[in-house]
């Protein structure tokens, strides 16, 4: 009986304190209907811009705000504690590549540049309405103020860059909504 | 180090020092209760795992019990308790063993709560005392309307939460445990949805009675790429529900109480009360219900001190709402799959300790004669 009592008992704890519910519970169940006395309005319908043939699914939240030349567009994305800056840039070809670019805003929040095979490890791979685009998330974690996340998306011949400035909190808020915002992006098929 | 910390788990010194320990946390908990409340330092005390006296973390209440059962289990594949003379130390064991297992029963699986019928009317379900419930409805069916229930164990700020039901992701931004809503001077930013566009929540210090505190959350709805995206507010108590409205489908958002639906309803009949004479104090009072099982009623009186039971659910009359359109009982719900085990252990360890009384008899009584 004495075979392996300490271990038995070390995994009796474990169990026992790993059997313990957090009530921790998503349900989900139907009941007949209540009256909230809610009037039923016409549900808002989707908000879709379209910009030099490129289309996006815009949240209602974002607010277009006044770029520069060089932007496609520009929105003000508000989030618990501030307002983000989001630009999208499109640019012909390549546009000085990958790594260069992804360096340029390393830089811009005092990151140290990183390989291209780095970056490519680094980086989620998303799907837009018109092929794959690789989404970065890039934070210095002595810089809280700013933060960025990145899409670059080639699409029909150009390459467009979506880029958000946020504070750190801002980005872990909004970085759903960005990937959803970048997977919308599309150009009617010719 | 590994098997040092597997010796002292199996040793029954540790036993001694959690029971002195328990005895701490009754001391220290019951004197709290007068500061924080009665349900605070419950839930600080005996229904944590670690707590925070100062900087220094401490063993709560459920790590300690824990610790006591494996102790206890342990003890029984020890090689030499196994013998005839010890069978009073094996029962005592048991039983002990049997109380434990009962309080993690009753510690993981027990609800409290109460239930509120008006005269004439039914009802099966029990609002828990404690805990809250964030519920989205989608009302958009015609026949049903959908509940989708997060527990408030989930309102943890940064939490995502999910469902397939729902077509739009929730954010917990912030959770209060007791918070107030206050009207904002100018107007709001442009994220807020809902009550926040007028109201701000503001989060205020726990109330010693529980029930007072009102929760309130706020949280982002994202995804839905509509004009309902945004940050909104739920505070519980709310008179006026939250909406949401997405693609079609209509949503109504509230903070609740925890809800327990009951495999039957109950029915009451008639509330009666009998005052004090020649004063408002109530004396006694009882509820005639209908037990309504599969469709079929049975009359039961629930009094003071006479509660239903039925299919592990136990109804205590526990107050009562007078108001102008007629009265309404509150039954205390209490469900405990534990209830027994004290009572059952309780008679084991007794006949343990006397079979070892008896066993040892013999050789106390020689002891003495010499």
């Amino acid at each position: 009986m004495s075979f392996n009592r300490e271990y038995f008992t070390l995994f009796l704890f474990a169990f026992i304190i790993c059997s313990c519910d957090e009530n921790k519970h998503v349900k989900s169940y139907r009941l007949p209907k209540t009256n909230f006395n809610i009037s039923k309005n016409e549900a808002p319908k989707d908000i879709r811009k379209n910009v030099n043939g490129i289309s996006w699914n815009l949240p209602q939240t974002w607010v277009p705000s006044d770029g520069h030349s060089m932007r496609l567009a520009s929105f003000d994305v508000p989030f618990s504690k501030g307002v983000g800056d989001l630009s999208i840039v499109s640019l012909g070809g390549e546009s000085g590549g990958l790594t260069a670019n992804v360096n340029r805003w390393r830089k811009q929040i005092d990151l140290d540049p990183i390989t291209e095979s780095e970056i490519k490890t680094t980086s989620i791979v998303g799907q837009s309405k018109n092929g794959s685009f690789r989404l970065f998330r890039l934070i210095n974690d002595s810089k809280q103020d700013k933060a960025i996340l990145a899409a670059v998306l080639p699409i029909e011949g150009t390459t467009l860059f979506i880029k958000l400035t946020a504070s750190q909190q801002g980005i872990s808020e909004l970085e759903n909504t960005f990937t959803q915002f970048c997977s919308s992006i599309g150009m009617p098929q010719k | 180090m590994k098997q040092e910390i597997i010796k002292i788990l199996s040793s029954p010194k540790l036993f001694v020092y959690c029971l002195v320990w328990l005895m701490v946390l009754v001391v220290v908990g019951t004197v709290s209760q007068r500061d924080i409340g009665l349900f605070a330092s419950q839930q600080r005390y005996f229904s944590s795992y670690i707590f925070l006296f100062g900087p220094i973390p401490l063993p709560g209440g459920r790590i300690v019990l824990a610790l006591m059962l494996t102790n206890l289990i342990s003890m029984m594949f020890k090689q030499n308790i196994w013998k005839m003379k010890k069978i009073g130390i094996i029962i005592v064991h048991l039983g002990g063993i049997m109380l434990l297992f009962g309080a993690g029963l009753t510690a993981i699986f027990s609800s409290e709560g109460s239930m509120v019928i008006e005269e004439g009317s039914r009802s099966n379900t029990v609002d828990d005392y404690h805990n809250t419930e964030l519920t989205i409805i989608n009302i958009s069916e015609e026949n049903y309307d959908i509940y989708t229930v997060f527990d408030q164990a989930l309102f943890v700020s940064g939490n995502n939460l999910r469902h397939e039901n729902l077509n739009f992701d929730i954010t917990i931004l912030e959770h209060m445990d007791n918070s107030t809503i206050e009207p904002i001077a100018g107007q709001s930013d442009i994220q807020y949805r809902g009550m926040l566009k007028n109201f701000s929540l503001k989060e205020i210090s726990i109330d010693k009675d529980d029930m007072k505190n009102r929760p309130g959350i706020i949280f982002q709805v994202s995804g839905s790429f509509t004009d309902s995206d945004g940050i909104y507010g739920l505070i519980f108590g709310q008179s006026v529900p939250a909406t949401l409205s997405i693609n079609g489908k209509q949503y109504v958002m509230s903070i609740q109480k925890k809800k327990t639906y009951l495999p039957f309803a109950i029915e009451l009949l008639d509330f009666k009360k009998v005052l004090h004479p020649g004063t408002q104090v109530a004396k006694s009072y009882s509820s005639r219900i209908n037990l309504i099982n599969d469709n079929i009623p049975r009359s039961v009186l629930i009094e003071m001190n006479k509660p239903l039971r039925h299919k592990g659910y136990t109804f205590f009359q526990a107050s009562f709402i007078e108001g102008p359109d007629g009265e309404a009982t509150v039954l205390a719900a209490v469900h405990n799959y534990g209830r027994l085990f004290p009572y059952i252990s309780s008679i084991i360890m007794s006949i343990g300790l006397l079979l070892h009384l008896l066993t040892n008899l013999p050789s106390l009584l020689k002891k003495n004669r010499k």
